[in-house]
């Protein structure tokens, strides 16, 4: 048996989402697990008036990684209201980080440019800033870096809101026409797919049995 | 900004040193009209109509004057490049500048450290919300109660 990764599919138009999946689904052996609800790591909650999109799962994990979700007597670790202090500057004679400490320095910051990269745009200055002395890092380093952490435990589960649209936008379609080249279309797909998995099957799956 | 929220965002050190604080202006302008051109043309092949200009919050006013105005300037001759690739999108009605006043540009909390207030009234402005608060009965969390930015 040959397994393909998920689909995705997306439209302002539910009744076109439906006919999609039902063209699949007369094609292809699939389970439909309804709406999306974690995509490339991402969450995404419905509401009435929008959606949101963020990462509080990822956050958390980070924070609790480095021991920043509570403290040693189990209670929430104090918080900060920005990531970075306003006249923040890299102190050049700060004490050297030894070798754990930096390399903890380093995984940690490079979690936080992925999630500032991914969801988080309020912390993407203070981390472009303390990227900007990765070779170098130093105790000032590692202490704003706490601080940026301070930040993201009083704000883990921040993400972005998009309001919903007046009115649909995506344009969508009951012409015919366009449904009876969709179909051809799903058609076409359908048999390079075929081809493809003879191809495989008969270079990876048959050597094993031979 | 769509839908009252961040799409794309980035945060980089400026490469090359401006003579002035205008033509500063002029190295973030064109790498967000670059990134602007490539959102509409993402929105273009998914269906979408992007038929109005994309608009672009400028806070330096003598930067939008020399982008407007076609008339030529002893301090910028040596920003000729980006003037013209800017007033080319403009004449094309792809862009819009906009003048948008420094407390309400939302793109200063990718440039400096801000203090508390700025901070929130800024994250609020690019659609970032808690996920408890959004849950709960107001759409608006408390620590953030600014209006929406539209």
């Amino acid at each position: 048996m040959v397994y393909v990764d998920d689909l995705l599919f997306m439209s302002s138009c539910q009744e076109t989402i439906s006919r999609v999946k039902d063209m699949f689904k007369a094609k292809f052996q699939m389970t439909d697990i309804g709406p999306a609800e974690y995509v490339l790591g991402i969450s995404i909650k419905r509401f009435n008036k929008g959606m949101f999109f963020g990462q509080p799962n990822y956050t958390k994990e980070i924070l609790e990684g480095c021991s920043m979700w509570n403290d040693e007597n189990g209670l929430p670790i104090e918080i900060k209201s920005s990531p970075m202090m306003t006249s923040w500057e890299h102190d050049p004679d700060g004490q050297i980080l030894n070798e754990r400490d930096r390399s903890e320095f380093l995984s940690v910051l490079m979690k936080l440019a992925y999630l500032a990269q991914q969801s988080r745009p309020d912390i993407l200055f203070a981390v472009n800033k303390l990227s900007q002395y990765q070779a170098k890092c130093n105790s000032s380093d590692q202490r704003a870096l706490e601080r940026i952490l301070r930040y993201l435990r009083g704000t883990w589960d921040y993400g972005i809101f998009y309001t919903k649209p007046e009115s649909g936008i995506l344009m969508f379609t009951n012409d015919p026409d366009f449904w009876d080249a969709f179909q051809s279309k799903v058609n076409l797909l359908a048999i390079p797919m075929q081809v493809l998995l003879k191809n495989w099957i008969a270079n990876h799956v048959l050597d094993m049995f031979t | 900004m769509i839908g009252g929220g961040a799409v794309t965002w980035f945060c980089k050190k400026q490469g090359p040193v401006a003579l002035s604080s205008t033509e500063a202006e002029y190295f973030a302008l064109s790498e967000s009209v670059k990134e602007a051109l490539w959102i509409r043309q993402t929105l273009t092949e998914i269906g979408f109509d992007v038929d109005r200009p994309t608009v672009i919050n400028e806070d330096n006013q003598s930067t939008i004057a020399i982008a407007l105005n076609p008339v030529h300037h002893q301090r910028t001759k040596h920003i000729d490049t980006r003037v013209s690739f800017l007033r080319e999108h403009i004449k094309d009605r792809d862009i819009k500048l906009v003048y948008c006043p420094t407390g309400d540009m939302i793109a200063d909390i990718f440039t400096k450290a801000l203090p508390v207030k700025q901070h929130m009234k800024l994250t609020g402005m690019l659609g970032l919300m808690s996920l408890a608060d959004l849950s709960g009965k107001s759409l608006v969390p408390a620590s953030l109660s600014i209006t929406r930015w539209q």
